[in-house]
């Protein structure tokens, strides 16, 4: 206890340690080491150190904490893989879907589920199974969408940490939903739906947790918090990061107006494994195809910038992903290259159907505004630290 | 300003009795509080106490660095003390009264 009493020393201020350091040894010598002493002097070191710094640099430090912190907290956050499947209304409206959920996420229905497909299997040996069930129906996603063929549609998806129980589940619900629509006819809203599964689960995708927000949401908290303390130590400067950080909000988020907006459109199909060597000759294929390039303005360039197509690795899968400014271009490129493989005879397996993008992937305008933001604050950081305190008022 | 629980408050009360060396002021406090500062709570009021000229290091050869209560240090004490005092005395009429 005594050394690391001794090693805590060190963190004092050089200037405090030259002129007082000695007596203080003294002091300790006569004191018993305690954790209380300890901690003490531990404490005693940080508000020494507060007390050299200039304002700028506690708040500096507060935004160093709260980065470090959040990045630390940013890796124990595990990936989500969500599969999903849709299911086409082949005759009848949206509004025949809901007592046909209800009965899918019934009470039996789920219970049957979670223990087949294993679900939460520490979560049931210490939580009520009603609480379980209530965690796998936020883990459901059911939504109204419309099919390629024009016709509602609804997409049921699962979320899990694993990958196979995501797509199993996703595949369970299927069923599940399907055997319910059977009696369908029970209720007036659904009676005479009848429904067919148009794609099959998808492969699980990642759905990492947005981790660059993470890091800059703890960098800027730690920031305001690092304000808060020092305004109440008597900081008059936080008036300069308020401007300085509102600017760059305002001014990233603007210039983010000027960029040309980017859609993406993608689409997976599966292939057997007796295709494997065709695959990459039918990629060269396809992208030299003239007929693509003609659905472009701007040609091949700009195409073989844009579309990326590839093997996903460790499964039988190709993504087709093509981004543009123009959302209906990226649409109709990426429908007609899945066009183009299905057209061969290799029996493939529409996954994931060409998606319309609704919104632009880039630019990312609130991300621009936050990161604007932070670089006020980081620039209000670096000036106030750059100006040394004139004096301190110290009082006693 | 000095608080009335501030430590720096309490170790110019213990100088005022005459110099000290920060173990006896820590030991002085807590015969005449009840209050146990820290090596680092000493040294933190130590720092400003001197730093304001209120407290003055004394010469000595000893490691232990006895210290002194200056004329500004008394002068700034017995103000505390006379708002102290008013309080104490406001405070226990009232109690007398209530």
């Amino acid at each position: 206890m005594k050394t690391a009493i001794n090693a805590v020393i060190w963190l004092y201020p050089k200037a405090w340690r030259n002129r007082y350091q000695d007596e203080f040894d003294a002091l300790l010598d006569e004191v018993p080491p305690t954790w209380h002493a300890l901690f003490d002097v531990f404490g005693g070191a940080l508000k020494m150190q507060m007390k050299a710094w200039s304002p700028w640099k506690v708040v500096a430090a507060f935004a160093a904490a709260g980065l470090l912190c959040a990045i630390a907290f940013s890796v124990t956050v595990p990936d989500q893989y969500v599969s999903t499947a849709i299911i086409t209304i082949e005759n009848g409206g949206v509004e025949g879907v809901s007592p046909i959920v209800q009965r899918m996420e019934s009470r039996s229905a789920l219970t049957q589920m979670i223990n087949e497909q294993d679900l939460y299997a520490h979560e049931r040996a210490h939580v009520p199974i009603q609480d379980v069930i209530e965690r796998v129906k936020q883990d459901i996603r059911v939504a109204t969408v419309t099919s390629t063929k024009g016709l509602p549609a609804i997409s049921i998806s699962f979320g899990a940490r694993d990958a196979i129980k995501a797509q199993r589940t996703a595949q369970a619900l299927v069923g599940q939903f399907l055997d319910a629509s059977l009696h369908a006819h029970e209720d007036d809203r659904a009676a005479g739906h009848t429904f067919a599964l148009y794609d099959p689960p998808s492969l699980p995708v990642r759905v990492s947790p947005r981790r660059s927000r993470i890091i800059i949401m703890g960098a800027i908290a730690g920031f305001l918090a690092g304000l808060l303390f020092a305004m109440f130590n008597g900081l008059k400067m936080w008036k300069h990061a308020v401007m300085l950080g509102a600017a760059g909000a305002i001014l990233l988020g603007a210039a983010s107006y000027l960029v040309p907006e980017r859609y993406s459109s993608s689409a997976v199909l599966a292939y057997r494994p007796a295709d494997e060597a065709r695959v990459q000759p039918m990629i060269s294929t396809v992208t030299s195809n003239a007929e693509l390039h003609a659905l472009i303005p701007s040609g091949q360039n700009k195409l073989r910038e844009h579309l990326h197509i590839q093997q996903i690795q460790n499964s039988r899968a190709i993504l087709i992903q093509f981004d543009y400014p123009d959302q209906r271009i990226a649409h109709n490129v990426t429908q007609y290259v899945v066009a183009q493989f299905i057209k061969q005879d290799w029996n493939l397996e529409i996954l994931d159907p060409a998606t319309f993008p609704q919104t632009p992937f880039f630019p990312n305008r609130s991300t621009a505004a936050g990161v604007g933001l932070g670089l006020g604050l980081v620039i209000a950081t670096i000036l106030g630290i750059k100006e040394r305190p004139q004096t301190r008022a110290s009082s006693a | 300003v000095i608080r009335n629980n501030d430590p720096a408050l309490l170790v110019l009360a213990s100088l005022a009795e005459g110099d000290k060396h920060g173990y006896a002021i820590m030991e002085d406090i807590e015969r005449f509080s009840s209050i146990k500062l820290g090596p680092g709570t000493l040294y933190g009021a130590i720092t400003r106490l001197e730093e304001n000229g209120w407290i003055a290091p004394v010469p000595t050869s000893d490691r232990r660095q006895p210290y002194t209560l200056t004329a500004l240090g008394r002068k700034s004490l017995e103000a505390e003390l006379a708002v102290l005092d008013d309080v104490l005395t406001t405070a226990l009429n009232r109690l007398k009264n209530a």
